[in-house]
């Protein structure tokens, strides 16, 4: 069946593609949203308030690793990528929402500090900030902080007692000179009255919000979009190739979901894949790449653990920390203002704390029997996490690349992750140890567990936190986009997710790709609206 | 496939509707359980084992009574030939004396050499995951969540008060 054309094809149903997509529907444009999985459905397809000894036998059956359902561990791809180098991740979530089905909810600005290394100023995005969080349902506290603004945010929601213990540790360290804040989460989680459910605090945020409080692309923009009557949803629809024609796209070939081979045309086209399926098609189909930046200037986030126990909190009641997930709070404000020489960026640490048997933080506790179940309940009871989150050094050891040998079910090239820590990155996560280490200790607790001196092999990397990809600049010889998200090269072609960040600080990327992603889609409106597309 | 706006205003009305049903489904009756992945001479020496490493006491019943043993058995027989066979060697080995087996494993559970070894560590860190999954294991936390609430109030401890 022949389909006629579109003003728009958006790829990918993720946060940058779900809120684009709503705000080209909403400005009067016919819209294809093209995704490649299928619908999750909150409370029936993921929810994790289950008795895990009546699902466990029915799920292992049906082929999942956990009686528990886990919307991200249920459904990723999780070896669509080629690594190299050291233990880089990546996890394709094929389903309408991406990736927003499983997010925490962290929803920081980047401030001022940040922006300084964009083509473009914080105040030009703050705008779009306001407008995400107010749709999204952001939560915080208003803390003053000048690198990461304020919001416009419903109630916070208080630290756990052992995140207190955190707050008391590094106010300490505040008097001796050191330049820290530690506050309390923002998350896009509302807890007052809300288009969306208000939060009820059980905790399984990251599993997946059954209850459809947390934002999703697939709760909130893309409904908001299908009421304009403008747009057309295509799921378990996989993009195989982009068509162009004199140096513009014209519309793209997908896979559809009985794998027939079908065909949209348009005026423009959004790339929503996420930083690194966009540049791999990108690459694919050899567009947009003049300057030879796409996939180059890969960075994501990357870290350590360090853990400890406050004997001061022994007999505290435990009974419910459940809250919004494990953290509640945040050591935000290092290096904003004088960088640390020994290494480039910095880091934020997420604080966590509280007693729930599903995750039970503390169990490498040495020994069996009595005195392990006792150890086992109260260093639980009294313990906080700190989990590093530093910005991970961008250099030409770290891209995305087409693997030569390697093909996916339809073909195509799978991409290649090539990661290296460097000398800055380990310098960087040792400072963190110390400083969490000295934290605790300040706050009278004990340091129970600690990588001790980083070498590479001890860092994790963040698999959702890429970006960088498709970078965003003025100048075409050394960027792929311009500050309106669009190709520097074809002038009908829009990146819309965080693959187009500029420079990446040690803040969580969703509310930034959000707020840019409203930005590039409200232009490209304009665009149309001027006669320029 | 096209997606009809009508379907999907359903599915996204779905989650909402079920926001306040916390009430999860009985689990099988543990204590009747037999054994599939293991046989009853090892099921029963994995009872053994399972509470020794986390026994009844002043909080409540064991391991085994929480059932455990029948978590970990339909894990096995889920899992694959290799660990089957790896938990059945070990679980004979420890059929005549769990106490004195369970000892001689711990010793090294620091640097872990031997299959055994490594055996311990796997079968304690399943045994903790199961044990606290169960009720009785909630219940030993003192653990009242996973269910609605309709504010979270934060540290409620008096000297910890948040501004």
């Amino acid at each position: 069946m022949a389909v006629a054309p579109f003003d728009v094809i958006v790829v990918g149903s993720g946060p940058g593609g779900g809120i684009a997509t709503w705000r080209l529907a909403e400005a009067g444009l016919r819209v294809a949203l093209v995704e490649s999985g299928g619908r999750l459905r909150a409370g029936i397809d993921y929810g994790a308030h289950v008795n895990p000894y009546a699902t466990l036998e029915p799920r292992l059956k049906a082929g999942f690793t956990s009686p528990i359902p886990n919307v991200s561990a249920d459904h990723w791809e999780r070896d669509h990528f080629t690594p190299v180098g050291d233990r880089p991740g990546h996890g394709v979530l094929r389903a309408l929402g991406g990736r927003s089905l499983c997010w925490a909810g962290h929803s920081l600005r980047f401030g001022p500090g940040d922006y300084r290394h964009w083509p473009i100023a914080y105040e030009e995005v703050a705008p779009y900030y306001s407008k995400a969080e107010r749709i999204m349902g952001v939560h915080g506290f208003k803390d003053g902080l000048w690198n990461m603004p304020d919001g416009e945010f419903q109630k916070g929601v208080p630290y756990r007692c052992g995140e207190q213990m955190l707050k008391r540790g590094a106010d300490i360290l505040k008097t001796r000179g050191r330049k820290m804040e530690l506050v309390a989460q923002r998350k896009a989680i509302p807890t007052e009255k809300h288009a969306r459910a208000t939060c009820h605090y059980c905790g399984h945020c990251m599993a997946g919000c059954e209850i459809d409080c947390k934002y999703t692309s697939a709760n909130t923009p893309i409904p908001m979009a299908m009421k304009t009557g403008n747009l057309t949803v295509f799921t378990e629809s996989t993009m195989t190739r982009i068509l162009s024609k004199d140096g513009r796209v014209t519309g793209i070939v997908y896979l559809d979901s009985k794998g027939q081979q079908q065909e949209l045309s348009a005026k423009s086209l959004v790339l929503s894949c996420n930083s690194i399926e966009t540049p791999r098609h990108l690459l694919i189909n050899n567009l947009a790449n003049s300057s030879g930046h796409v996939g180059r200037n890969l960075t994501s986030h990357f870290g350590i653990t360090v853990t400890g126990i406050f004997p001061e909190l022994h007999g505290r009641d435990g009974s419910n920390d459940d809250g919004t997930d494990y953290y509640h709070s945040l050591l935000s404000g290092l290096y904003w203002d004088q960088p640390n020489p020994k290494f480039e960026g910095t880091y934020q640490v997420q604080c966590g704390s509280g007693l729930h048997p599903s995750r039970l933080p503390v169990r490498g506790i040495p020994g069996y029997g009595a005195q392990l179940k006792r150890d086992l309940r109260e260093w639980n009871n009294i313990h906080a996490s700190m989990n590093m989150q530093g910005s991970l050094l961008v250099s030409s050891k770290k891209l995305v690349d087409l693997d030569p040998s390697r093909k996916d079910k339809y073909g195509l090239p799978l991409p290649r992750i090539h990661l290296h820590y460097e000398d800055s990155d380990v310098a960087m996560a040792n400072d963190c140890v110390a400083t969490c280490e000295e934290i605790i200790r300040a706050a009278g607790g004990r340091v129970i567990l600690t990588p001790g001196t980083v070498d590479p092999s001890k860092l994790q990397i963040d698999y959702n936190h890429w970006v960088g990809t498709v970078r965003m600049g003025k100048d075409p010889k050394s960027s792929v986009v311009n500050t309106a998200g669009q190709s520097h090269d074809i002038p009908n072609l829009f990146i819309a997710d965080a693959s187009v960040f500029a420079a990446y600080p040690e803040k969580n990327p969703t509310l930034t790709n959000i707020a840019l992603s409203w930005r590039t889609a409200d232009g490209l409106a304009a665009k149309f609206r001027n006669r320029e597309i | 496939m096209e997606l009809d706006r009508r379907e999907l205003f359903q599915v996204l009305g779905a989650g909402l509707a079920q926001q306040h049903q916390h009430t999860a489904p009985a689990g099988p009756d543990v204590a009747a359980y037999h054994p599939r992945a293991l046989s009853a001479p090892q099921y029963k020496t994995l009872g053994a084992l399972c509470d020794l490493l986390l026994p009844a006491d002043a909080d409540g019943p064991g391991a085994r009574e929480a059932g455990v043993p029948y978590y970990l058995d339909v894990v096995l027989l889920y899992g694959n030939e290799a660990q089957r066979a790896t938990w059945h060697k070990a679980l004979d080995s420890a059929a005549s004396d769990p106490a004195a087996a369970i000892a001689a494993w711990a010793k090294n559970e620091l640097a872990p050499k031997t299959d055994a070894d490594k055996f311990f560590i796997a079968f304690k860190q399943s045994a903790i995951t199961a044990f606290y999954y169960s009720p009785v294991g909630k219940k030993s936390l003192g653990y009242t969540g996973d269910t609605a609430v309709p504010s979270f109030p934060g540290c409620p401890h008096p000297l910890h008060h948040q501004g």
